[in-house]
């Protein structure tokens, strides 16, 4: 998967998402879930504000002192034994990580979940070069048996597919003759990938916070295939994104918990792995090599500049739990490999606007994801900063749009335009015909005004406006009054 | 108490009553109204889609009619929202103006807001017949964090029934221009938030917000002509069931 | 580590920060925790409450445990994996075997239910992982507990892998009560100062476990046992 796995028009993929019952319906469930969940863990820690106040403090004195950070850490992965490599961007990233597969003469590995290897498109990049990659979280395993259908999620990617479908899926291509129980079927998964687990020979993991005071990676999961590929396969690839850093345990005491009450409403995930270098000389498992790729890929262009408080975010999901605009168009509405609000903001800054300029535009600022999130990212607000620069910065929104949004602002600033330009007797019945008709251009960007789209009623318009009714009124009053 | 009124350029074109409604409670609490002739429109609808530059005819006419006023009392949240808590950064370059919008931002309240917090008052003497459920809009209650204000009130209304909404707190889909830009999505919205007031099995639809209200109501009249509702469910402005007698 | 382009990437970075002559520095200060709530939580809970707590959360997690003493550990081992359908057994070579008479009780037991193995890291890589991939049951002894999430710590060692808590389909964890914490704090706090105090023989591998690997990944489905253990048992020993 690249980060952009679906490149057609905003509007035709809304359209699509809009259209598919059984996934807005999971989507739905999930959030309903998650919602529910993650009050209860959350409600059940009082102070969780302050939690929440000091886990974004730390976020950011992370990265006020990424350098130093990012120093650290490498210095002390690599005294604990590992392979540290600098990674510019997705390019640097798959070649190095080919590099390496390629000196172990790898064929085959085995991958537990991690969304920064589908930024860069590492699959893409391995297969192409004849190495047999196997993902092993059963969402993944199930979208990858599908031909690599795209997430939904970043948490549960597979949530768009329904058991029937699940079951069809690994009957075509797997051979799978059980039922659709999904007990069934997971633990068909299970015996499937355990033979991967203990044939591959590499592992690769993403990993959630890397510890600079010891250099450690760590990986949150509840299936145990990170520690599956961290623990069995001779050789072990980790992929770091830059921002992942916490400077000690104290800090990733902190950032774990906001991750997993945060995302799926659980005070824990049921294994958090925390790897420092290879195994020890004379452990029988475990890695004997660990290669640890630090990876920037834009995160940079990010840093010290107006949007670097996203890069507080921990990919916990809570936004996308709690959005209602994602709720209905599903993660598949991004098209980017990161949906939901994080996605909206995050996906522009890596691909530009000419790409993902429309992202920021799906959602209505209703702040909360803002709210549910652990770290205190201001989305909504970001996503009006990203509308604030391709209208007003860089100027690249469709001429006419600006055009009407200029005459309306015009009408909207001035007493007499606007009691001219909204007379009700004028447009009123223009408006119930949908804006059609010869109403002025400029209308057409305003809420009512333009359109009330085919699917909502307007009531009846008053001809009087309140200005004018107010008048009577006040005329009335002073009278009683004299 | 002197207050300027801060009507919302939708009351003014098209909810005179709602408008009118809010100045009789006010002025039966004994507040002495001014409205500014010269108000239009606070210009949100033009931030929120990122045209700041075209915004600031509206931004400037909005502090120019309400710097003088001792409180600014709006009709809708999300206006409201605009004056006290955006226009800092829509100004942030223009030291002058940013010091007259900061010194109005610091008089501007939401309408259940300034009636409970400012005059103290929770009960304003309203009765009001019917099963009502309230739906929170996302300005005046997640950003601004007026929550208490309007159950206040309501919970003194006499004769009134209040069904908790689920998810009241849930966007209803309206968002400005967001209903335009994105006018199917914000169908979906809206009507999912539609069937769950129907589901509440009240007959009218609460909040302090008119924009909502009005998403709301459109989308609550059409599922009712298409039979999905099975009763006529109206959007009212709190100001209007503060009015009833 | 390739010098130079370290150099370059954290150059780029501390360019971004805006640091004087884009130098990275070489000292930050400390982030200030006090502010945070995660100190002082259940610091007022009694050892009993504490435990009392531990076993709560193992019975919402769907994790069983049992209580038991020293000198009857070894009997409430063998009674758990008949408990949980017997089969060959993988156990670690670590001290406490001996101290708690594991391996006597273990070589007297005449069952042809169940067989034990040894981890043995002299045998190498392959026969160990495939002792602990053909055994039903592994045995490990935690260093610490936690009782908010009813969670073990459990690191790995050259006589006790990493494979012995994965692999098998039942995992059972050894866990003295005196060493439950209340939470992550203490862990963390923990495991920082092992890390601290001797960083060449910090453990390779800690993992906190919470009872036995699951999935919702159909349907938001609960299924327990996706790639690691379908069942845990925590033997408490007071």
């Amino acid at each position: 998967m690249a980060l952009i796995y679906d490149n057609r028009p905003y509007k035709t993929r809304i359209k699509e998402c809009l259209a598919n019952d059984f996934a807005q319906k999971a989507i739905m469930k999930a959030q309903d879930v998650f919602y529910e969940k993650r009050n209860n863990v959350v409600g059940l820690v009082p102070e969780w504000l302050d939690f929440r106040a000091e886990a974004a403090s730390l976020r950011d004195h992370v990265l006020n002192n990424l350098d130093y950070y990012v120093s650290q850490f490498a210095e002390n992965a690599e005294k604990a034994g590992a392979h540290v490599y600098f990674a510019d961007d997705d390019k640097d990233a798959t070649s190095i990580a080919l590099e390496i597969l390629r000196k172990k003469e790898a064929k085959m590995i085995v991958k537990s979940k991690t969304i920064l290897t589908e930024e860069i498109a590492l699959n893409e990049v391995l297969e192409e070069a004849g190495i047999e990659v196997n993902e092993t979280d059963l969402a993944e395993f199930i979208l990858q048996t599908a031909d690599c259908n795209p997430p939904s999620h970043i948490v549960v990617p597979a949530l768009h597919f329904e058991r029937t479908r699940i079951r069809k899926t690994f009957a075509e291509k797997l051979g799978y003759t059980g039922t659709e129980d999904p007990e069934e079927m997971t633990h068909f998964v299970r015996k499937l990938v355990r033979e991967r687990f203990l044939k591959a020979d590499v592992g690769v993991n993403g990993c959630n916070f890397a510890v600079a005071a010891s250099g450690t990676c760590t990986i949150v999961s509840n299936e145990g295939n990170g520690r599956m590929s961290s623990s069995i396969p001779k050789t072990q690839m980790i992929f770091v994104g830059t921002e992942r850093i916490v400077p000690d345990f104290k800090a990733l005491d902190i950032m774990m918990e906001m991750l997993t009450r945060s995302a799926t409403g659980a005070k824990i995930s049921n294994y958090f792995s925390m790897m420092t270098g290879p195994a020890k000389s004379g452990e029988a498992d475990g890695p004997e090599e660990t290669h640890i790729i630090i990876v920037d890929n834009g995160r940079s262009g990010i840093l010290g500049g107006e949007f670097q408080d996203m890069l507080r975010c921990i990919r916990c999901g809570a936004c996308m739990n709690i959005c209602p605009v994602y709720r209905h168009i599903t993660g598949h509405g991004y098209g980017s490999v990161y949906p939901g609000p994080m996605g909206a903001v995050l996906t522009p800054l890596f691909v530009g606007y000419e790409v993902a300029g429309d992202l920021p535009y799906a959602s209505t600022l209703c702040g909360a994801c803002t709210e549910n999130c652990p770290v205190a990212i201001p989305l909504h607000e970001l996503l009006m900063k990203h509308r604030e620069i391709q209208a007003d910065v860089i100027k690249t929104r469709p001429a006419a749009e600006k055009a009407a949004y200029t005459a309306a602002a015009k009408v909207f600033s001035n007493a007499t335009l606007f009691d001219l330009g909204t007379k009700a007797g004028a447009i009123g019945m223009k408006m119930i015909a949908n804006n059609e008709g010869n109403m002025p251009e400029w209308t057409k960007v305003l809420p009512v005004l333009g359109g009330w789209t085919q699917a909502k009623e307007m009531g009846t318009l008053s001809i009087k406006k309140f200005r004018d009714v107010y008048a009577e009124h006040e005329k009335k009053r002073n009278k009683e009054k004299k | 108490m002197k207050i300027h009124f801060f009507q919302q350029c939708l009351i003014d074109m098209f909810y005179p009553h709602v408008g009118m409604a809010g100045v009789h409670v006010l002025e039966n609490l004994g507040c002495e109204l001014t409205v500014p002739k010269k108000q239009v429109c606070c210009g949100q609808m033009f931030t929120n889609s990122g045209y700041n530059e075209a915004a600031m005819g509206a931004i400037k006419n909005t502090i120019e009619c309400f710097e003088n006023a001792e409180y600014v009392v709006s009709m809708s949240g999300s206006c409201a929202f605009a004056i006290r808590d955006e226009y800092h950064h829509f100004l942030k370059d223009q030291p002058e103006w940013l010091e007259r919008a900061d010194r109005l931002s610091g008089k501007v309240y939401e309408f259940t807001d300034f009636i409970v917090n400012v005059l103290g008052v929770e009960d304003v003497g309203a009765r009001f017949n019917e099963t009502i459920t309230y739906h929170t809009s996302c300005h005046v209650t997640r950003l601004m964090g007026i929550k208490e204000p309007p159950f206040k009130l309501l919970s003194n209304v006499k004769d009134l029934t209040l069904i908790d909404l689920p998810r009241k707190d849930r966007c209803c889909g309206f968002g400005g221009t967001f209903s335009v830009k994105n006018a199917e999505l914000s169908e979906a919205m809206s009507r999912e938030k539609a069937m769950e007031i129907a589901g509440t099995g009240a007959n009218v639809v609460v909040g302090s917000d008119q924009a909502c209200l009005m998403n709301m109501a459109g989308m609550l009249d059409r599922l009712h002509k298409e039979g999905v509702i099975n009763r006529r469910i109206k959007a009212m402005h709190i100001a209007e069931i503060l009015n009833c007698r | 580590m390739d010098a130079a382009k370290r150099n370059e990437f954290i150059g780029r970075l501390s360019r971004a920060l805006g640091r004087d002559n884009g130098a990275c520095p070489t000292s930050v200060p400390d982030f200030d925790y006090s502010k945070g709530p995660q100190e002082t939580m259940y610091s007022d809970l009694s050892r009993d409450q504490i435990i009392t707590m531990f076993k709560e959360e193992c019975d919402r997690n769907g994790t069983k445990y049992v209580n038991t003493t020293p000198d009857k550990l070894a009997e409430t081992v063998i009674k758990t994996i008949e408990d949980w359908g017997n089969g060959q057994v993988i156990y670690p070579n670590v001290p406490e075997v001996e101290q708690y008479g594991l391996d006597k009780a273990f070589a007297a037991d005449k069952s042809d239910a169940r067989s034990y193995v040894q981890w043995d890291a002299s045998k190498g890589r392959e026969a160990n992982i495939m002792a602990a991939q053909d055994s039903a049951v592994g045995i490990t002894f935690a260093i610490g507990g936690l009782a908010e999430t009813a969670s073990i710590v459990q690191p790995s060692t050259i006589d006790s892998g990493r494979a012995i808590s994965l692999l098998p389909n039942t995992h059972i964890a050894i866990l003295k009560t005196d060493s439950i914490m209340p939470r992550t704090t203490q862990a963390f706090e923990m495991l920082g100062a092992m890390q601290k105090e001797d960083p060449a023989n910090f453990p390779a591998n800690v993992v906190l476990i919470s009872g036995p690997s699951n999935t919702a990944d159909i349907e938001l489905i609960r299924v327990n046992g996706a790639h690691g253990p379908l069942q845990v048992t925590y033997i408490l020993v007071d």
